[in-house]
């Protein structure tokens, strides 16, 4: 079956949306004329991420690299983070780490609580360009007249994941695949933590395992939380496993999260007059008859 | 020590959640779901197995160093 898909111009502006967005957090809204959003987004994004480097000492910068030639960095590669892009630039060269180049800040009582605040902060941005390219949809395919609007757009949708596996999905009546995936996801993190004895939640020791499972979003950022004084006293027989499943049940979660919002987006499609129903009722429309000539009026 | 018949049973968990998490992707239909999250965890399963008992086989009959 042929699902709906946006519009060329349509699909111009969401990869506008998204470039904006992932620029600074925010400015695809603004530009959309959207400020009570762009605000919301653009101060939750930064304050997350300020906060988080302060509570830090900056030792985020520590797990990122810089990138350019020569002596001249051109980009700093900073994940998460660097979602938030251009704040993360800027910050990444006026304030270096308090360790510079060391990783066991363990002076600074707040690093855990610092990681998990600029890392939601990158997570975020991500899907504020989600959120943003659900409101281009809505305002660029207009709904047909006699069809019921949509509760929710792709974007929110979208962002729903965040907030818990499948989510995303029951908001749009698929409570089934909700079902599925909550248990499939959740369920593949939560042996993760078992493995991992609660401790495979750690930037300092995971760098890499811990951007995956951040993805997760926020049942990974409370049990990070939660889990940041675990102390190991030796290495858990099971580790590697923990963290393979943790850092796939992130991965998985933006699949869901993907998947939701395209689900939204065919819901909304195929409500509007676009080049989908059009293509629709050219399949069922019946050929016009050819009109009858007029009649050659008589010569006087 | 790390028991081979656990990581067979951490193998079988990993295959159904990926093969759900696939198979909605894939599919919108419950029942397509539930035969496509078999189908596709079981691929994986196998094709893992197969990885790994070539590996276990290079392992011991080859790079092993006989006396």
């Amino acid at each position: 079956m042929t699902e709906p898909s946006p519009a060329k111009p349509t699909r111009e502006r969401i990869a506008a949306a998204v470039g904006w967005s992932l620029l600074i957090p925010g400015l695809a809204h603004f530009l959309a004329d959207r400020k009570r959003d762009a605000l919301i987004w653009f101060l939750t994004c930064q304050i997350l991420l300020v906060v988080g480097l302060t509570l830090a000492g900056n030792t985020q910068f520590d797990f990122g690299r810089p990138f350019g030639f020569g002596d001249s960095t051109l980009i700093w590669l900073q994940i998460p983070e660097g979602s938030n892009f251009l704040t993360t630039q800027i910050l990444a060269r006026v304030y270096p780490s308090v360790e510079i180049g060391g990783t066991t800040p363990e002076h600074l009582p707040w690093r855990h609580l610092g990681y998990l605040l600029s890392a939601a902060s990158g997570v975020l941005a991500m899907f504020c360009a989600a959120h943003a390219a659900g409101q281009t949809i809505v305002h660029s395919e207009i709904l047909h007249p006699a069809a019921e609007k949509p509760r929710w757009h792709p974007g929110q949708v979208a962002l729903a994941t965040l907030i818990f596996p499948g989510l995303g999905h029951w908001m749009t009546g698929r409570c089934f695949k909700a079902v599925a995936l909550a248990i499939a996801i959740f369920g593949l993190f939560f042996i993760g933590l078992l493995l991992g004895e609660f401790g495979d939640l750690d930037r300092q020791r995971h760098p890499y395992y811990w951007v995956g499972q951040m993805l997760l979003g926020l049942p990974a950022w409370l049990a990070s939380l939660a889990a940041s004084g675990v102390r190991y006293t030796g290495v858990p027989p099971y580790i590697d496993a923990g963290l393979l499943f943790t850092t796939s049940a992130g991965f998985f979660n933006v699949i869901a999260a993907l998947d939701a919002f395209h689900r939204a987006e065919t819901d909304w499609l195929s409500k509007t007059p676009g080049p989908y129903l059009a293509s629709q009722a050219k399949a069922v429309e019946p050929k016009p008859k050819p009109k009858p000539k007029p009649e050659a009026e008589a010569p006087a | 020590m790390i028991s081979p018949w656990v990581m067979m049973l951490l193998l079988i968990c990993f295959s159904a959640s990926l093969g759900v998490v696939l198979s909605c992707y894939r599919d919108e239909e419950p029942a397509l779901i539930l035969r496509g999250a078999l189908r596709r965890g079981l691929n994986f399963f196998l094709a893992v197995l197969v990885l790994a008992l070539i590996a276990y086989w290079v392992s011991v009959g080859v790079l092993l160093p006989s006396g």
